[in-house]
């Protein structure tokens, strides 16, 4: 068992959907254009932004969604050559020097587009790259995800969405650690892992 | 397969023409391949939803067709028939040039294919993939050993025992292969409709209907051109065998079907109606009808039976079903996301099916391969067709005497 493991809480009632984890991903990761890790959905209607008719009344809420860096990882296990690996914090990595590109982890991926495939190479509307100094060059043909900002963690910072977010929605921290902010919220409120059936163990929680 | 008339008889050869046919869309398929190298799988209409394509329908479809070869011939081996000797080497070669070019097929798929030798030198075995790319190496090798001991056998170089003590290998290999194949997709939560125990037995009896059924054309072709004896009754045998491995299949995806629809459950009738009624309802229903039900009325019929046209129509329309089959099983699995709200952005870029007709389709199955996807599946079959062929042409195959043969 690990020492560490890593997880995220992210409280829907707070969440206002205003999509800055999502863009601060962005920058701090220097993505490419048309690769988003970390994105807003709009659990309602069927537009973005749309509420649909639940009960008699229109009800709309945000999902954000990103790896949820399982436990029980199904792309670690169909990764061919082993660049999907999980690292001693329980954090689900991407070796971009290895990966062959054959989008197997993507298949294996019950939640739908948080790997996202470079599929020509890497084009930015600036001309310098920003976000972490450290974080690797990003390559075509190549599969990538969020990383929980491991270039961060090294740092002893929390992952680039966390502090963004203006609704305070969103915690990280150690759930090995009783005393952690992650444990604290997952014990005083309600909480469901996405797809939880599926039996990923997933490391994302949400507050409802 | 228009090459029809032979040198010993006609003069003209159509032999040269084909050839070059063949040489030219392989060539066709480099092409698309080096333009997909150069830009990227943009070029293709694979995306971050849709993210495997008409690359691994066709590799599911190639280890299929390569079945019927290996396994009607190692298994007239194993249960020791004669029934189907005149064709056992043939139908090892056909095995032979499809499990290669299913192999071929994965190559495109890959965003880095200059990394393959990764595979090797980092295998993680918890992976089906890596579990395949062994299996098929293996198959690939078996079958071209076979067919050499086959050879070796007729000169009296190698006694029957051997050639069947080898058949004992080639056929579960030949099994186990399609099953490997099939965890693939059936070993994973991720997508409906794939989770399935019939996987495995579902890939074996759609692999030994696509693969008889090549075998049937390819060996009433070289009939024709006077290469192998091939009576009217070895025709209904092998037809009749099959139609039962059509019964089977259609009985496979019946058990399938019913087991999704019954419970009533959202995710099952959910795919169930993206295939009988919407999006994959063309594809099905061809799949049924045509593969199923008129082909097995034309291989059963008295008055079709024995009639090689009719008995290669019956095994084109049951090709086609398989692949139609494929094809749909891809893309039942990507229509139906597991989270599938409406997001803010878009991930990926913009389809490069511009053409209106191409969009319509695409717009309609949520995916449709574009001109390069189709350029180098077009090239990956001429290949297939070009080994098989060399092979017929430099290997003494046929049951005919060579200097009779005058191919």
């Amino acid at each position: 068992m690990a020492e560490k493991r890593l997880a995220m809480v992210v409280d829907t009632v707070r969440c206002i959907g205003c999509s800055t984890c999502a863009l601060a991903c962005k920058v701090e990761n220097n993505l490419p254009n048309e690769i988003w890790w970390n994105r807003v959905l709009t659990v309602g209607g069927s537009e973005i932004d749309t509420p649909e008719l639940r009960n008699g009344h229109l009800e709309m809420s945000y999902l954000t969604l990103a790896c949820q860096h399982c436990e029980n990882a199904p792309c670690v296990k169909v990764c061919p050559v082993g660049a999907t690996f999980k690292n001693e914090d329980g954090v689900i990595m991407q070796d971009y020097d290895r990966c062959i590109g054959c989008r197997y982890c993507m298949v294996a991926c019950p939640y739908t587009g948080v790997r996202q495939f470079n599929w020509e190479d890497p084009e930015y509307d600036v001309p310098f790259p920003v976000g972490g100094a450290e974080v690797p060059a990003h390559q075509k043909g190549t599969v990538e995800k969020c990383t929980f900002c491991a270039h961060r963690l090294e740092d002893g910072l929390e992952p680039a969405c966390i502090e963004v977010c203006p609704a305070r929605a969103r915690t990280f921290g150690d759930l090995n650690d009783p005393d952690s902010e992650v444990s604290e919220k997952l014990r005083e409120k309600s909480s469901v892992q996405l797809l939880a059936e599926k039996g990923t163990k997933p490391s994302v929680y949400f507050l409802t | 397969m228009t090459a029809t008339s032979v040198k010993s008889e006609g003069r003209v050869s159509p032999y040269p023409t084909w050839l070059v046919l063949l040489g030219l869309l392989v060539v066709a398929g480099l092409a698309g391949w080096i333009i997909q190298l150069v830009q990227g799988l943009v070029v293709t209409d694979m995306r971050n939803v849709t993210v495997w394509g008409l690359y691994i329908v066709s590799f599911m479809f190639f280890v299929g067709l390569s079945a019927g070869g290996l396994i009607v011939s190692s298994a007239t081996k194993v249960f020791k028939t004669t029934r189907f000797d005149s064709i056992a080497k043939i139908a090892t070669l056909l095995s032979f040039s499809c499990i290669v070019a299913a192999a071929v097929s994965i190559l495109p798929d890959m965003g880095r294919p200059e990394r393959l030798w990764h595979m090797i030198i980092h295998p993680n075995f918890q992976s089906p993939l890596v579990w395949d790319m062994i299996i098929i190496g293996i198959y690939a090798a078996l079958s071209a050993v076979y067919l050499w001991m086959m050879i070796r056998h007729d000169r009296g170089a190698i006694s029957s025992d051997a050639l069947r003590r080898m058949a004992f290998f080639a056929l579960p290999t030949a099994i186990l292969v399609h099953s490997v194949t099939a965890w693939i997709f059936g070993l994973q939560v991720s997508h409906p409709f794939w989770n399935s125990a019939l996987m495995a037995p579902l890939f074996i009896s759609s692999a030994l209907v696509s693969g008889t059924a090549l075998l049937m054309i390819a060996v009433l072709w070289l009939k024709r051109i006077g290469y192998l004896e091939f009576s009217g009754s070895q025709t209904r045998s092998l037809g009749a065998l099959l139609s039962v491995f059509i019964v089977v299949d259609l009985f496979f995806l019946f058990s399938e079907i019913i087991t999704e629809a019954y419970p009533q459950a959202a995710e099952g009738t959910e795919a169930l109606e993206l295939l009988i009624t919407g999006a994959g309802a063309p594809m099905f229903w061809a799949e049924v009808l045509l593969g199923g039900v008129v082909a097995l009325y034309l291989l059963l019929s008295r008055r079709t039976r024995e009639q090689p046209g009719w008995v290669v129509l019956a095994s084109v329309f049951v090709i086609i079903g398989i692949f139609f089959k494929r094809f749909n099983l891809l893309m039942a699995g990507f229509r139906l996301p597991l989270v599938s709200a409406e997001a803010t952005v878009q991930t990926g870029p913009v389809s490069p099916n511009a053409d209106t007709l191409l969009q319509t389709l695409e717009e309609g199955l949520g995916y449709f391969p574009s001109a390069v996807e189709w350029a180098i599946f077009g090239g990956v079959i001429a290949l297939t067709a070009l080994i098989f062929t060399l092979g017929v042409r430099y290997l003494p195959l046929g049951s005919v005497p060579e200097e009779e043969a005058g191919v």
